[in-house]
């Protein structure tokens, strides 16, 4: 396995080391599509975009400042493809409309617009939860949110990057990265909390 | 409400102090609620609101952040939103994260219920992320929060149950270089819509793309070979999985070729994704509806447009021509008793370059090989079980696989390297001797 950096293989890809752009290819599979499968929520897509990315990095390599980090910049080409593809085929009903409003519905009269986290339980992978089941509400908690929320979320979640470092990759304010990733955790964890009351609870009975 | 049927009245009911139903009991005087409402009625410009009102009006907005953003989707979520937010603010003992404003919504980033993180979640998130995400570094006075974040993280980037296997991922990853070896091979360049950020000097780029151009003519034809043999074995792999999906299939149907269209009549056999009634893909699609096959293995790397998963749940063929990689033999008629024989039939092929073109009404060239492999030659499968590569669509009888009897006999050799009239969808094999695959 070649030991170089991402961004070393692109310098010697500009260089002329065509084969290293398989490496940067099989480097990122299973990262990149996964954040993408989350973002579209759509393996399809999912696919479509990451080869899109690539394609697209390929083209734009020119450009590429090596002094900068390249996984960063990949994922923002690809969140960008997937925002693309999911609006030409007819954007999917994001906010299911069963969602429940507040909690309203729930009962538990606390107004519902304050997550206190460690109120949130997050079972460990392994206990009473089938795989199938803990991704589909995942995917359920992560559909709920607005697009922009969904995307920052998940490009801070799999990229850890620093909030200046995610300000200079969307060229957003830093307290706009801030704010909205702190609104993006906060919804994030209520949609949890509600997906998981609502396995629990199938059949409730108004 | 059930008053005509209880004869003594109720009292009437108190005025519900929920309406919007947030849970919560809003606090506003009746002049400040309609001064709000009038607001947002405006759509949140003052200047709209009545004068009366526009007093109260300006100070709720100012109080709320409101003046810099356009109006929140959905009058009836921004009033419940507002009024849960004028409840917090109002209830002692509960601490906000940053200000009391609510987020901006610029964009219509935040739903009409959106979730605020307590104070110590947002001090967490922050300390948790300065640590470059690494729990052991924040204080220890946020740890627990912060393993809290990390748990929520870890929920949402943990690999799901349909992680891809090894032949996925392989099978992506050849997909993705041949969309970016076609790339190359056009001379494809950027779109105008990605335009190059101006802080690069265009005489930078430009020797960039002379240095990268010059590398890629000289390297990219040993790499190419290198690519296609491997795109070859690995089509080869896929053929050998439909020749077992084939086998299954026809033993549990009664030694019948997959087929779940009635015969074609008038109407062409390429209507792919229109009509699965009168598409011929749609019968080798059925191998995958029926989980003989998997997609993946009916999609060849050297095909980018292959499609390696379902469109739908209920999809009976693939949606479009670009995305089929392997032409069946065209079922005009039912067939029993084909496969498993020691038959030199073509029963699946690559993907047919003459219904490509014919498609387009454009002339065929009986002599083509397949796109899949830039021209090559093809992957056959014949009715034996054996997979093998073609270096021309001529099989050793002398049959095309392209093309039904009728047509083979009255071309001459010089018209199949010039070209002929395109078929129309409508030909069927000759007999069960006739070799020919579409679309």
């Amino acid at each position: 396995m070649d030991q170089r950096t991402d961004e070393k293989l692109v310098e010697a890809y500009r260089q002329g080391e065509t084969e290293v752009f398989r490496l940067l290819v099989e480097r990122y599979h299973d990262d990149l599509l996964r954040f993408l499968t989350r973002l579209a929520g759509d393996r399809q897509i999912a696919e479509d975009a990451f080869q899109d990315a690539f394609l697209q990095v390929h083209l734009s390599l020119g450009s590429f400042d090596t002094s900068r980090r390249f996984r960063p910049w990949l994922f923002t080409i690809a969140a960008n493809k997937a925002r693309d593809l999911l609006r030409k085929r007819g954007r999917r009903q994001t906010l299911e409309l069963s969602a429940p409003i507040g909690s309203a519905g729930g009962g538990s009269g606390d107004g519902g617009s304050f997550i206190d986290l460690l109120e949130v339980e997050v079972p460990p992978p392994d206990t009473g939860l089938l795989a199938e089941e803990r991704d589909e509400m995942v995917q359920r908690a992560l559909d709920r949110l607005s697009d922009p929320l969904r995307e920052i979320l998940l490009l801070a979640y799999f990229q850890r990057l620093s909030y200046a470092q995610v300000a200079d990759e969307l060229g957003i304010p830093l307290g706009t990265v801030k704010s909205r990733l702190h609104g993006a955790v906060a919804s994030f964890a209520k949609n949890w909390r509600e997906v998981s009351t609502e396995r629990e609870r199938p059949a409730n009975q108004e | 409400m059930d008053e005509h049927q209880n004869p003594p009245p109720p009292p009437p009911p108190p005025p519900d102090p929920d309406p919007d139903h947030t849970g919560i009991t809003p606090r506003l005087s009746t002049e400040d609620a309609r001064a709000l409402e009038a607001f947002f009625d405006a759509d949140c410009q003052l200047d709209r609101v009545p004068d009366a009102l526009r007093p109260r009006a300006e100070r709720a907005a100012a109080l709320f952040g409101l003046l810099e953003s356009s109006p929140i989707e959905g009058r009836q979520g921004r009033i419940s939103h507002v009024l849960s937010r004028i409840g917090r603010a109002g209830r002692p003992g509960v601490e906000t994260a940053g200000s009391a404003v609510p987020p901006r919504s610029r964009e219509g980033l935040y739903e009409g219920d959106a979730a605020v993180l307590l104070n110590n979640d947002a001090e967490a998130l922050d300390a948790w992320v300065l640590a470059g995400f690494d729990v052991e570094r924040v204080p220890a006075s946020l740890r627990d929060r912060a393993r809290a974040h990390e748990a929520l993280a870890a929920l949402a980037t943990a690999p799901g149950p349909h992680a891809p296997s090894q032949f996925e991922r392989a099978h992506l990853v050849e997909r993705t270089m041949t969309r970016i070896a076609e790339a190359v091979e056009t001379g494809q360049t950027l779109e105008p819509e990605l335009s190059i950020p101006t802080r690069n000097r265009m005489a930078d780029i430009l020797s960039v793309a002379a240095v990268l151009l010059i590398a890629v003519s000289v390297l990219w034809p040993v790499m190419s070979r290198v690519r296609d043999s491997s795109r070859q074995a690995e089509c080869a792999a896929n053929m050998r999985g439909v020749a077992h999906a084939l086998g299954a299939y026809t033993q549990d149907n009664d030694d019948m070729l997959p087929m779940v269209t009635a015969g074609f009549g008038s109407s062409p056999w390429w209507n792919v994704g229109r009509d699965p009634t009168s598409s011929n893909s749609a019968n080798l699609y059925t191998l995958a509806r029926e989980q003989y096959a998997r997609l993946a293995e009916m999609a060849c790397p050297g095909n980018p447009r292959a499609i390696t998963a379902p469109r739908s749940l209920d999809a009976r063929d693939w949606s479009t021509l670009d995305e089929i990689s392997y032409s069946y033999r065209v079922m005009a008629r039912p067939e029993r008793s084909i496969w498993g024989t020691p038959s030199q039939l073509v029963v699946v092929a690559d993907r047919s370059p003459v219904v490509l073109r014919a498609v387009r009404g454009q002339v065929i060239y009986p002599m083509e090989s397949s796109p899949n492999h830039r021209g090559q030659g093809q992957h056959a499968l014949t009715a034996d079980g054996a997979a093998q590569w073609m270096d021309t669509p001529v099989l050793p009888s002398g049959d095309n696989i392209w093309l039904p009897k009728p047509i083979e006999m009255i071309i001459d050799f010089a018209a199949r390297r010039r070209g002929i009239d395109p078929i129309h969808g409508t030909e069927a094999p000759a007999d069960r001797q006739d070799s020919f695959v579409g679309p």
